[in-house]
């Protein structure tokens, strides 16, 4: 279960509901649905546990996309969704996914191609969606560039699922959970947070 | 303090210790120059009352935190200052010995932490209470027995006193004189303190911040331009739709609306010329406050030479009292702006070159007299502004250096030949004195120590992008000069193009920028060179020096001609770049320190684009060059068949521990082999990256990159597949083995392998013996 929040990237909170005429209408219709029985457990169960618990086991993750891949970053360690600022290579350490240094608003963060860390094939089409989201604490930051941000959402952490135990891809072993946005899309990778850190950190060694 | 619930502990985040000592700070300093002004006149009773007011200021402030020690002593140096001020006591030398000792004291307790106050109190208890009954009785007449210098004063290393005991010098007087044999005096007066600009604590981290952002408004208001432009080809497309309107309004006549339409439109078009006027001129003005801004931030990281200067009359006095020398000491332009960064990193190396000048420099009074000079001796101290660059000078009028005792020195050291040495010039032989371990003192001193030192100063001057020079006139004295940029936060630089992106070059740094035809550039026997001036300069490709591939080749390129100096020799190299872009003012920002040392590269910087550029470590660069030029010419000589089939095995050590580094080192230097060290597994990953090693030697627990880590790395990159790599570790267990191996390593070897031949057996089972060839 997914419940969009309204906490959006700096360039994707201005849509508002439109307000057209047939609010009622269509408000009454939505109300007057039939509701699955799955949607009633769900619900059912969100209503039982108490807002307290609630807030405190929620996780709220950035999700992005990155090569096919939906990718969840915590949002404490994901601080910042930019347009891409092209970096400058760093002589000498021109290797392993480390794309060199790049200016954001001022502040020199240090670039990583994500998709090289985690063996994934970027596809080159929409780079008008294209951002970068800087992880890290300011001065000790990272930028890498995703497809396309789609925003804040929580999850009741007990509604996240373990991951197979399988030792695949580098983005696997970045995993700690999987999560449901309940619409069809593929699931979201949590990713670990000192786990990605560690990766980043070796990348620049 | 109210003691209020919201700020408990003190003001604004700092707890009133830190308060006070930041107070303390300031009150010894005018007391320590005050006392020394006034040694050199006592009579001067003016000069006594900034004295009194700072040692009653500082009880005060002990008072407040109840710091009773400190209470006791400024009390007790306040009695003696207030006797001396009535005309009850005369300041003579001795006394003036105890105030400074209390103001070391106090000095002293500005340094520690809170969390140390009570075992600096309780262990200086007893000093503090002899010297408060020192101060409470009659001033003694004669000098007293040499005390040795009681707590380390803050501004002053202790110097241990060698046996002949420094109070009574050989060639002073029976009776000393009871005016101050020595004079230090600052040129400022002390009391002059009131007139000095205000200042406030600033973290060097918050300044920055705001020079980035800054920084950032500038490149922000720059943004205008094209949105002026947008907002131009409206207004015009607006000026077209009202002619054609007008033309339409003279065929159709009056047709109301249509008419209606050409008066908006008309109306329009003045409004849109209006709104773009008033927006330039905000856009103006936004952009002036921006720069002035910007500049005014970068004016706020200069602070007055004098920062630096106040503990120097102190330590010329108490050197020179040791030493049984009179010396007098005058500072000019202590109110001189100099970049913090610059001036922090001046203090080590003035306060060497002054140490320098009181032990070696000046002589000892009686000589002097004989000398015909007067017996004081005057060592000058001057910062200013010329041309741009901050000229700090030190002159003094002691024996200077005899240039041929400096040749002879030069040519014992085996640093140049005989004959060369006699075709040396004067400057050329006292560049010698810059060298490390160069020293023509003949008795090395406790004070200056051995002549190390003196290439600090060369070092210090040039790591700051400046320079150092000495002269001397036997018997005259001694001019040290450093020349240094005003700034090191704003660098001029050329900015080039080096494999698509952009560099800066500091101009400081650069000799000249050629540009010219590639055909120019002509290839011997390997070596790439071009003609300048009629002499061949060395040239080589920045991209791939830099690790990148070769730059695209256009038809014409540009050479950053740099010029290498060593010993008054100098050499040319070029590097050859794809394209020069212009000169610019570039503020430097350091590099992510989680890059570590990044060869070749100094900082980074923005431009006013907000493009990112590197700037080139000029000097790293040139060293570069010259192994590569060296390298080829090696190639391309007769030794060529030589230093091909015999060569030595390069080794690379990576260890942590630098016991283990030096064993591993020494035992592999003493079987022949090169051997280079890296302190941990990121380290040793730049290194096997930057050079061409036959083995890597490495241990298993570093910080940043761990040994297995380093393996896998190495073995990541095709190039070194074939690479020997050996772990030494101290881990025995089956499991480290099997991980290190399955890592990539050839060998895995634990620590005790030292004790027999294992390790030297592996290295040779490995590699071979420590020469290719042989």
């Amino acid at each position: 279960m997914a419940v969009a929040d309204g906490l959006a990237p700096d360039d994707q909170r201005a849509e508002s509901p439109s307000t057209e005429i047939g609010v009622g209408d269509r408000l009454r219709a939505l109300l007057a649905r039939p509701i699955s029985e799955a949607e009633l457990d769900e619900n059912t169960a969100v209503v039982a546990t108490s807002p307290r618990r609630r807030e405190a086991t929620a996780r709220a993750l950035l999700v992005v996309r990155l090569g096919g891949e939906r990718l969840g970053f915590d949002v404490r360690f994901a601080r910042r969704v930019v347009s891409v600022a092209q970096p400058h290579r760093v002589p000498h350490r021109d290797h392993n996914g480390f794309a060199g240094i790049a200016n954001v608003d001022g502040e020199l963060v240090l670039a990583v191609r994500l998709e090289r860390l985690f063996d994934l094939e970027r596809s080159n089409a929409e780079t008008a969606l294209r951002r970068h989201v800087v992880l890290g604490d300011e001065g000790q930051g990272w930028a890498i560039e995703v497809d396309r941000v789609e925003g804040v959402r929580r999850f009741e952490a007990s509604r996240l699922l373990t991951p197979p135990a399988t030792v695949g891809r580098a983005l696997e072993s970045m995993t700690e959970a999987l999560a449901d946005t309940g619409d069809g899309e593929p699931l979201v990778s949590v990713l670990a947070t000192d786990r990605v850190r560690r990766a980043l950190e070796r990348c620049i060694a | 303090m109210s003691g209020g619930g919201s700020d408990p502990f003190g003001v604004g985040g700092f707890s009133l210790f830190d308060l006070f000592k930041g107070e303390a700070e300031t009150h010894c300093r005018v007391l320590n120059d005050g006392l020394l002004a006034l040694e050199a006149k006592p009579d001067d009773l003016a000069a006594v009352e900034p004295l009194m007011r700072a040692a009653h200021s500082m009880k005060g402030a002990a008072r407040i935190i109840g710091l009773d020690v400190a209470v006791k002593l400024a009390h007790a140096m306040e009695d003696v200052l207030v006797a001396a001020q009535k005309g009850r006591e005369r300041l003579g030398s001795p006394r003036i010995d105890q105030l400074l000792r209390g103001t070391d004291l106090l000095a002293k307790l500005a340094t520690i932490s809170e969390a140390e106050l009570g075992e600096w109190t309780a262990s200086h208890g007893p000093e503090i209470d002899a010297l408060c009954g020192a101060l409470a009785s009659p001033a003694p007449t004669a000098p007293e027995t040499p005390p040795p210098p009681a707590a380390p004063a803050a501004p002053t290393p202790t110097v241990a006193a060698p046996a002949p005991a420094p109070a009574p010098p050989v060639v002073a007087p029976t009776v000393e004189p009871p005016a101050a044999p020595v004079a230090a005096a600052p040129t400022p007066a002390p009391a002059a303190t009131s007139s000095e600009p205000k200042t406030v604590r600033l973290s060097a981290d918050a300044i920055d911040r705001i020079m980035r952002l800054a920084g950032e408004m500038t490149v922000e208001s720059r943004r205008y331009e094209p949105l002026r432009e947008r907002l131009h080809s409206l207004k015009e497309r607006l000026l077209d739709l009202d002619e054609t309107l007008e033309a339409l309004g003279l065929d159709i006549g009056a047709n109301p609306r249509l008419d209606d339409a050409a008066k908006h439109t008309k109306a329009l078009c003045r409004d849109a010329a209006l709104q773009l006027l008033a927006s330039d001129e905000l856009a103006r003005r936004v952009e002036e406050n921006a720069a002035s801004l910007y500049h005014a931030t970068l004016g706020s990281r200069m602070r007055p030479f004098g920062d630096i200067t106040h503990g120097y009359a102190r330590l010329v006095r108490d050197l020179a009292k040791q030493l049984g020398k009179q010396v007098t000491l005058t500072i000019a332009g202590t109110s001189v702006p100099v970049d913090r960064d610059i001036l922090s990193r001046l203090e080590a190396p003035l306060n060497h070159m002054i140490r320098n000048a009181v032990d070696h420099g000046i002589e000892m009074p009686d000589d002097r007299v004989a000398a015909g000079k007067p017996a004081a001796g005057t060592i000058r101290l001057e910062a200013r502004h010329h041309a741009g660059q901050l000229v700090v000078q030190l002159v003094d009028d002691g024996k200077g250096v005899d240039p041929e005792r400096v040749r002879q020195k030069v040519i014992t050291k085996g640093l140049a030949s005989a004959e060369m040495a006699a075709k040396l010039s004067h400057a050329e032989i006292l560049e010698f004195l810059f060298l490390p371990g160069f020293s023509t003192a003949s008795n090395v001193t406790e004070i200056s120590g051995r002549g190390v030192g003196l290439d600090v100063v060369q070092s210090t001057a040039v790591e700051l992008g400046g320079t150092a020079t000495i002269d001397s006139i036997a018997g005259r004295g001694t001019t040290f000069r450093l020349e240094l940029p005003l700034t090191l936060s704003v660098v001029r630089a050329a900015v080039v193009e080096i494999a698509g992106e952009s560099y800066a070059f500091p101009l400081a740094r650069l000799e000249r920028v050629v540009k010219m035809p590639r055909s120019a550039l002509t290839t011997v026997e390997g070596k790439q060179h071009f003609m300048l001036d009629g002499v061949s300069v060395g040239t080589v490709d920045a991209a791939p020096l830099l690790g990148f591939g070769a730059d695209e080749v256009g038809d014409s390129v540009c050479v950053m001609v740099v010029a290498h100096r060593r010993g008054g020799d100098s050499e040319r190299y070029g590097l050859v770049v794809s394209r020069f872009r212009g000169e610019s003012d570039l503020v430097v920002r350091r590099l992510d320190e989680r890059l570590g040392r990044v060869p070749h590269i100094a900082s980074a910087a923005v431009l006013e684009s907000g493009e990112l550029l590197l700037v080139v470590d000029v000097d790293d660069l040139v060293q570069s060059v010259r192994q590569l030029l060296s390298e080829g010419r090696l190639r391309g000589t007769r030794v060529r068949g030589h230093a091909e089939s015999r060569r030595r095995r390069r080794v690379l050590v990576v260890d942590d521990s630098i016991t283990v580094r030096e064993v591993e080192r020494q035992l592999l230097t003493r079987l022949g082999y090169d051997v280079d060290v890296a302190v941990d597994g990121a380290d040793g990953l730049n290194a096997v990256r930057q050079s061409a090693y036959d083995l890597v030697v490495s241990d298993v627990d570093m910080p940043r990159m761990n040994g297995f880590e380093l393996v896998a790395a190495i073995r990541r990159e095709p190039r070194f597949a074939d690479l020997p790599i050996v772990i030494v570790s101290y881990k025995d267990r089956e499991e480290d083995r099997l991980a290190g191996m399955q890592a990539g390593a050839n060998a895995y070897l634990t620590k005790g392998a030292f004790r027999d031949d294992t390790f030297a057996r592996t290295v040779r089972d490995l590699v071979g013996g420590p020469e290719t060839g042989a």
